[in-house]
């Protein structure tokens, strides 16, 4: 059982000041998937995201993100945070995630940056058709998709979270899975997809 | 701690008294809100704007035509029933300095007196203090009420108006005026010019630090268009400019003609010195 959530500082407590409804929609979807995932009763859940940027306390903020979707999942069982670098190349990272197969994953991973004229790293329009490819891959339960995505175009586009995806399909390889699409959207220029894989 | 009306305020709000001038001939809004019907609408629109307090007031600060005690009853009493009639837990103040007029509004509804004229008639506070009611214990530098400042001199005028409302408002407390429902008021222009005026703005810090909840009443005022030199209608921004300084020193209450502006200019230094969140963060945090 694995859920894949973005990472965004908005998600982690109080960073919005006053509520902000896209970014409540985007917590509803995210705590849903990891209800899912916990919904299994698992014994304990492996969080894997990207060792950069640091956040509060020197902490990676995808460990930081899930370790909060977990609590407002209401989750209680332990979780260990599993980093990765954003920079390793698909090999490497396959092989990171074989040793993780088996194991319910808390997938922590972004899309590209580079949406919109307003995105964060301004309007690429190569992002929709490479993120259009992710989700396809995420939607599709099929990992060697995932394992497929280009790391040199994914860096161009500023799409956060490809490497840690590529550690997700080498811990799901060999199978096909059953997915939930809980939310796919960019509301402030960065693709945020929240799928769940059963 | 403020208590005003059912409601309590810690010392980091910051509240809007909006003025309603039952009134032919105040100078900024020069009558546009005498008629019962209009004054009420007035209401209606601060309330909806994001004030807490509304302040009644029948008689123009100036001097002009005399308003004797039962023609400024006329003028408020019916009104302030009608307002709390319609808004029962909005705050209700009455300027006033007659305490015939106090007793009237409170019996009426009103929840503060606004005694800008400085204890010119020292039986406001027992009526404050008979009704349970609170009262702005205002430094008019000993004033006529309706009169013009004439060749006033303070040698310390930050000094004399801090012991002056420190002063008054132990004398209003020793007449019985609840202690949490006693305010503060460095009278911009009462009694003062431009200079006094600009002092007092630049120091409020040291009217809060006296410990009782300070109200500055800066709309509009001449200190604001001598200070810019700019007509009444172009003073605005100079209000929200001192609204913002005097807010930032630490005061609470802000009596004002432009109730949505100040709102946001109050809501703005809220947000600086971390006293309400921002309403909505969201850039470079996607």
């Amino acid at each position: 059982m694995i859920a894949s959530v973005p990472s965004p500082p908005l998600l982690l407590p109080g960073a919005t000041g006053g509520r902000v409804a896209e970014v409540e929609q985007l917590r509803d979807a995210c705590v849903a998937a990891v209800a899912e995932l916990l919904a299994d009763g698992p014994a304990e859940i492996t969080v894997i995201g990207a060792v950069r940027p640091a956040w509060t306390g020197g902490r990676p903020l995808a460990e930081l993100v899930g370790a909060g979707l977990l609590a407002d999942a209401g989750c209680t069982v332990a979780s260990q945070f599993v980093a990765v670098e954003p920079e390793a190349g698909p090999q490497r990272c396959l092989q990171a995630g074989r040793a993780l197969a088996g194991r319910p994953l808390l997938v922590v991973a972004d899309g590209s940056a580079r949406r919109g004229l307003k995105a964060p790293g301004y309007l690429d329009e190569r992002a929709a058709p490479f993120d259009a490819e992710l989700l396809a891959a995420l939607q599709a339960g099929d990992p060697a998709r995932l394992a497929d995505l280009d790391p040199d175009r994914a860096a161009q586009l500023m799409v956060a979270g490809r490497a840690v995806w590529q550690v997700m399909a080498g811990a799901t390889e060999g199978r096909s899975w059953q997915t939930h699409t809980h939310y796919a959207d960019d509301p402030f220029g960065v693709f945020y997809p929240v799928v769940s894989w059963r | 701690m403020l208590r005003l009306g059912h409601s309590n305020f810690n010392s980091d709000a910051l509240l809007i008294m909006a003025i309603v001038n039952r009134t032919p001939d105040s100078f900024y809004d020069r009558g546009a809100t005498y008629g019962f019907e209009v004054a009420l609408e007035r209401v209606r629109s601060v309330v909806a704007a994001g004030a807490e307090i509304v302040d009644i007031g029948g008689v123009k600060a100036a001097p002009g035509d005399e308003v004797d005690v039962s023609e400024e009853i006329r003028r408020t009493v019916d009104f302030v029933a009608r307002v709390r009639a319609e808004f029962p837990e909005l705050i209700i103040s009455v300027d006033t300095w007659r305490h015939e007029v106090g007793r009237e509004v409170c019996q009426a509804g009103a929840d503060l007196l606004n005694d800008a004229w400085g204890g010119h008639d020292p039986e406001l506070a027992s009526v404050a203090a008979e009704f349970d009611v609170g009262l702005v214990c205002t430094h008019a530098g000993g004033a006529e009420p309706r009169t013009r400042p004439h060749r006033i001199h303070y040698d310390d005028v930050v000094g004399t108006v801090v012991e002056w409302t420190r002063a008054e408002a132990e004398r209003a407390v020793a007449a019985g005026v609840n202690r949490d429902r006693v305010l503060i008021d460095p009278g911009h222009d009462f009694g003062k010019n431009t200079w006094h005026s600009l002092a007092l703005t630049r120091q409020l810090s040291q009217l809060v630090a006296t410990g009782w909840p300070v109200l500055v009443s800066l709309s509009n005022k001449d200190f604001v268009g001598e200070a810019l030199d700019l007509p009444l209608d172009e003073r605005v921004l100079g209000t929200l400019s001192a609204t913002a300084i005097c807010a930032w020193q630490g005061a609470m209450v802000f009596r004002a003609h432009n109730i949505p502006e100040t709102r946001q200019v109050l809501d703005m230094v809220a947000a600086v010195r971390g006293s309400a969140s921002p309403r909505r963060v969201v850039r470079g945090l996607a």
